[in-house]
């Protein structure tokens, strides 16, 4: 996924008006939203997605960060997957209690900043979400 | 002993303290775990750290003083120790006992020590009982019949002073300077804390006018054998809070020094304690009398590091690590004089503290000159925690070779963006009094007091 390949997304969505784009090729993923405000008749040169700033979940504690449930095999949430506030995405463990983390926004979550088995720390970012 | 109790530490502290710890940590090659509060992340020291994790928001009782959280931290990372450094969780009992519960290491002395010195009254009669001159006085409350009272007045000395034993903060108590004033300063004493404090109990304790602060720092290993490493002069203080500290104190005689150096040391093996700590004095007349023990490493201890030579907190780790001692009583002398100057984040005259970013920082250097410091350029000094943010120290082969590169070393300094305490040091380096040396604890307010005068 080159700046190039992602130049060119951003300019054929300026072109046909689209509002958001999403693509996923060997585990990266990609999103794009474009902003309302832009003139797309104006823009010669695309720029560099500016996308607004990405809102985080943060741990509420310390802890070892569990992204799957240790009697299930599935992880709670996926990347790219719509996600509802409240909604459970991960929990952290202490021994052998674990610790519900909720997403405390609605949206799409778009990058995992921390790893499975992790040690966290209090307000740690935990998942992107936009 | 030949394996160590622990290979990796969690500095339960901030600022220079923790940079201090991390250092000797890492130079005995153990693994050093950093934890911080939201507003610390930026510290030098959790950059530096094997391991940083956040422990809490920047309010401390969740943070540093939270000992729920730290040994959680201490799970989390591994951990096998907890230095605590000073303020804080360092003289907390209960915090020594929940690591020893969790069975991990605390560094400094058992729980057991921390409480029994911790109480004014039952650290007194250890004292007493190893030798350890304390302000005489009344053993407890003050009985009612007025000629017992003239008597315990007689064995103690004329000026004294009558507290009331609910009283506290300067607040309910009266100075005698003769026995004519006794009785009537008694009864009148009781009478106001009868009223004030719900209880007329009264004390009496010598009254000292001019005391200085001097005081012992000990080492104390798990095999029976403490050493002592000289005194600090801390005389120089504004409302109980140290500004300038150093060693030897000047005037002082050696003999009588090290008689009180050698009953701190008795002190210490008859309490089983250890670790590092200080036994405090007053020292007026040429008598001792201790007033606290502080039962950790004091901000002040590189003072005696630049004398004796002693790295006093890799001596802390190593006897938590179950080491002996690594030095002796008779390696241990003081080679020529050092001060520290306590810079704060504040104004330098109204004290006021003063938060903010750093905008630029070049410490100073060259011969004698240490200075221990978390600061650096763009650091942001939070406002929730004390405002020390370097410590400068000058050791010189006499006092007057300190003074002088001390005063080089504070000019050199360049610290700005935030307020600091560099300019009062400045003055004090060439104030007649501290020139001269020996000096009381009123000497800083007395002549702050002057200058606000000649200002008006």
């Amino acid at each position: 996924m080159s700046p190039e390949f992602i130049e060119k997304v951003v300019f054929l969505l300026q072109k046909h008006s689209l509002k958001a784009f999403e693509f996923e090729q060997a585990g990266a993923f990609l999103s794009l939203k474009l902003d309302a405000q832009t003139n797309v008749g104006s823009i010669v040169h695309p720029q560099p997605v500016e996308v607004e700033p990405g809102k985080f979940i943060h741990s509420p504690a310390m802890g070892v960060l569990r992204l799957t449930h240790p009697q299930r095999e599935e992880s709670f949430v996926k990347l790219g997957s719509e996600i509802k506030e409240g909604q459970i995405i991960a929990f952290l463990q202490n021994d052998e209690l674990l610790e519900e983390i909720k997403a405390n926004c609605s949206g799409v979550l778009v990058a995992a900043v921390a790893q499975e088995g992790q040690v966290v720390g209090f307000a740690q970012p935990i998942f992107e979400i936009r | 002993m030949s394996n160590p109790l622990f290979d990796s530490v969690l500095i339960a502290n901030r600022g220079e303290i923790a940079l201090r710890v991390l250092r000797a940590a890492r130079d005995i090659g153990l693994r050093t775990i950093a934890v911080h509060s939201q507003a610390d992340a930026g510290l030098r020291h959790v950059a530096l750290a094997d391991q940083a994790i956040c422990i809490g928001p920047a309010t401390a009782s969740e943070s540093y003083l939270n000992s729920k959280r730290l040994l959680q931290a201490a799970k989390l990372t591994g951990a096998g120790a907890i230095h605590p450094g000073y303020g804080f969780l360092a003289e907390n009992a209960g915090f020594a006992a929940d690591i020893e519960e969790a069975g991990l290491i605390f560094v400094g002395p058992r729980s057991a020590s921390i409480r029994l010195m911790g109480d004014k009254v039952s650290a007194k009669q250890a004292m007493l009982e190893a030798g350890v001159p304390c302000v005489p006085g009344s053993p407890g409350a003050l009985p009612a019949d007025a000629e017992q009272v003239r008597h315990i007045a007689e064995t103690c000395g004329y000026p004294l002073i009558v507290k009331a034993s609910g009283g506290g903060g300067g607040r309910g108590m009266r100075i005698v300077r003769t026995p004519a004033e006794l009785d009537e300063a008694v009864a009148m004493t009781r009478e106001e804390a009868g009223r004030a404090f719900g209880n007329p109990e009264v004390y009496l304790e010598k009254f000292l006018e001019h005391p200085r602060h001097i005081e012992i720092q000990i080492l104390a290993d798990n095999f029976g054998n403490a050493v002592w490493l000289g005194e600090r002069d801390c005389s120089m203080q504004r409302r109980h809070q140290k500004i300038i500290e150093e060693s030897p104190a000047p005037g002082v005689d050696r003999d009588a020094i090290a008689l009180i150096g050698e009953r701190c040391v008795k002190a210490c093996q008859l309490i089983g304690y250890q670790g590092a700590g200080t036994f405090e004095f007053l020292y007026e007349n040429g008598e001792f009398f201790f007033i606290e023990m502080n039962t950790r490493v004091q901000v002040e201890h590189p003072v005696t590091e630049l004398v004796t030579g002693v790295d006093i907190v890799r001596e802390q780790l190593r006897i938590a690590q179950g080491f002996p001692l690594s030095i002796n009583q008779s390696q241990i002398t003081l080679r020529g004089h050092a001060i520290e100057c306590r810079i704060n984040a504040e104004d330098p005259f109204s004290f006021i503290p003063a938060p903010g970013t750093v905008n630029s920082w070049l410490p100073p250097g060259g011969p004698g000159i240490r200075i221990d410091s978390h600061l650096y350029s763009g650091y942001q000094v939070p406002p929730h925690y004390d405002s020390l943010v370097a410590k400068f120290l000058a050791h010189g082969a006499t006092r007057e070779e300190a003074i002088n590169r001390m005063a080089g070393a504070l000019g050199e300094a360049q610290l700005t963006g935030i307020k600091h305490s560099i300019p009062l040091h400045q003055r004090l380096m060439s104030e007649p009094d501290f020139v001269e040396g020996g000096f009381d604890i009123h000497h800083l307010e007395r002549y702050l007091n002057q200058d606000q005068e000649v200002s008006k």
